[in-house]
């Protein structure tokens, strides 16, 4: 069995395809709100934006992010089964692994411009010494 | 491992001047100027520290170099262009939080937003509109929630990609139209005026920038309402959702009428008391105003205000202080003498690197790299300071297409709408249309 973890939810075919190819994969969808701030501020850091208004970008990115994740999990209906939580993205993944103990984790993301990926590079980098992750 | 290489790199050059001599033509001051600012450049390219703290390091290491005294390159944050950016934002902050911004923006909404391509043009409109009043940032974040509604409500991608596009580009080929859409306008006159002693007044700019950004504006019209034209989805559904907002923000308020006359008057007070008084002291005579009829507090300017543009530009103006006085410019100008002959040829050359940088990096930073040096080509092309200043500036503002040039863009590109391909699929033919408009002028009416 395979945990996937998405990263940015695109509708991206592509990797939907990997996926596809995977023998028992199962989705997660982490909605870390403390990642999608670090985004907003990815978003507007070569501006002149204060940070009222990033708090402001970081609301509507937040609730895209939300919107996003439900278009995500239809997008991924008769693939794979897909859990939406809101909290800690590293927490979430240890919690699910204890409780499924999957084979591999997969973060899964579009290419391209991905602040998503910016934020959640580091986080990848400490965990995957700990767990076996990598990306698909 | 970017941060490695790059610091790597920047050791490299900042220990040159300690262990070699200068080159030929470039004094011991030059020598190290001209290794700080390339240690800049490269840092304001890949970011490796937010860019006012390359700005700040600049002003450090010049004065640990003794390139200049300290209280000469410090001096630099009492710059007037930074006052006049501040008042500016300042005004911006009372704008938006008054709700006029987004009242305009929803009644635009409402009266043009009647079919697919008039609500295409009505994002495009109001943005470029607000764009030439408000720094060009201020407007992608305030259009991007609406725009963002919009595309749910709509959920049709097509239509989600035109809407951004139309958010990117109406924010940000206004932009220069003023000294207001984008800040690194008066950053760029008052390099000039460090440079040259030369001044562009607000009235003078707009004047010139006029022809480019219009025609711009324009040609940008013209391609949305090609790619909107095709698009046939139902728009019912925004159009409650606006006139639900519009009627859930009630009557205009008296903070709204009082902005707009301040706002309106603080314009007026740019351009006929600008030259004489300074755009700086108008600048703050107006925050005053704001302050004493209470339609803005200090916490909203605190939260709405980027305070790192100080800093940013402080050190870019001391930066290009320095690199005048040392020569570095026209020693950098003199390699590009031997391959580019004529003033024209100078002028094609500049306005396409700049193009080319400007989708990579801040527009700020691409004027504070380029502009320096490119004044000095003025004694070796005969090329008037203006010129050369238009000619990097407005260029600069073409950053239409690629996340890193510009928040508007990045903003675009993270709420997962549109793509990287999207925003250059139409976006090249702004940039290069952009930039033969800018040589043009520059050849045949600025001069």
């Amino acid at each position: 069995m395979e945990l996937v973890v998405p990263i940015n939810l695109r509708k991206d075919r592509k990797v939907k395809r990997k996926i596809q190819k995977l023998k028992d994969p199962v989705g997660l969808v982490i909605i870390d709100p403390k990642i999608i701030e670090l985004v907003a501020q990815v978003t507007v850091e070569k501006g002149w934006i204060g940070f009222g208004t990033t708090e402001k970008i970081f609301q509507v990115l937040l609730e895209e992010y939300r919107k996003m994740a439900e278009s995500w999990e239809k997008f991924m209906e008769g693939i794979m089964e897909v859990k939406i939580v809101e909290g800690n993205f590293r927490k979430e993944i240890e919690k699910v692994y204890e409780e499924l103990k999957p084979d591999r984790i997969y973060f899964v993301k579009s290419g391209g411009f991905n602040p998503y990926w910016t934020v959640v590079k580091p986080i990848y980098e400490q965990m995957r010494k700990n767990y076996p992750i990598e990306i698909l | 491992m970017k941060k490695i290489i790059v610091l790597s790199i920047s050791a490299f050059f900042l220990v040159l001047p300690i262990i070699f001599n200068p080159p030929s033509g470039l004094s011991p001051e030059g020598f190290k100027t001209v290794c700080i600012f390339f240690t800049c450049a490269l840092w304001w390219i890949t970011n490796v520290v937010p860019l006012m703290i390359t700005s700040v390091f600049a002003m450090a290491m010049l004065s640990i170099y003794k390139v200049s005294s300290p209280s000469e390159i410090f001096s630099k944050f009492g710059s007037s262009a930074i006052f006049f950016v501040l008042g500016s934002l300042i005004l911006a902050s009372a704008f938006m939080r008054s709700g006029l911004s987004t009242r305009f923006a929803l009644k635009m909404l409402e009266k043009l937003g009647k079919s697919a391509v008039g609500l295409v043009m009505g994002v495009y409109f109001i943005s470029s509109i607000l764009s030439i009043f408000i720094s060009s940032h201020a407007v992608a974040a305030l259009m991007f929630p609406i725009v963002m509604e919009m595309t749910f409500l709509l959920n049709d991608e097509r239509m989600s990609k035109t809407l951004f596009l139309s958010m990117i580009w109406g924010a940000v080929l206004s932009s220069s139209l003023t000294f207001l859409g984008g800040a690194r306008a008066v950053l760029a006159v008052e390099l000039m005026r460090e440079a040259t002693g030369k001044y562009l007044s607000f009235l003078e700019w707009v004047e010139r920038a006029f022809p480019v950004v219009v025609t711009e504006l324009v040609l940008g019209a013209l391609i949305l309402w090609y790619i909107s034209s095709k698009i046939n989805v139902p728009i019912d559904a925004v159009r409650r959702d606006v006139k639900e907002k519009l009627s859930n923000m009630g009557k205009v308020t008296s903070r709204e009428k009082l902005v707009s006359l301040v706002f309106a008057l603080a314009v007026i007070g740019w351009m006929i008391f600008g030259k004489s008084f300074g755009l700086a002291s108008v600048s703050l005579i107006v925050v005053l105003f704001l302050f004493l009829l209470n339609l803005v507090r200090w916490q909203e300017v605190e939260e709405d205000v980027n305070w790192g543009i100080i800093l940013m530009y402080g050190g870019a103006i001391a930066l290009g202080r320095v690199m005048n006085e040392t020569g570095v410019s026209n020693w950098i100008i003199g390699f590009f003498e031997k391959f580019i002959k004529s003033p024209g040829m100078f002028l094609v050359f500049l306005v396409i690197i700049v193009v080319i940088l400007t989708e990579f990096m801040s527009n700020s930073a691409v004027v504070a790299f380029i502009l320096p040096m490119a004044l000095s080509a003025q004694a070796k092309y005969g090329i008037p300071a203006e010129v050369i200043t238009l000619s990097v500036t407005i260029p600069s503002g073409l950053a239409l297409m690629m996340p890193m040039s510009t928040p508007a863009v990045a903003m675009a590109i993270s709420s997962g709408k549109i793509d990287v391909k999207d925003t250059v699929k139409y976006g090249w033919i702004l940039s290069i249309f952009g930039a033969f408009l800018t040589i043009l002028m520059a050849k045949y009416v600025w001069r």
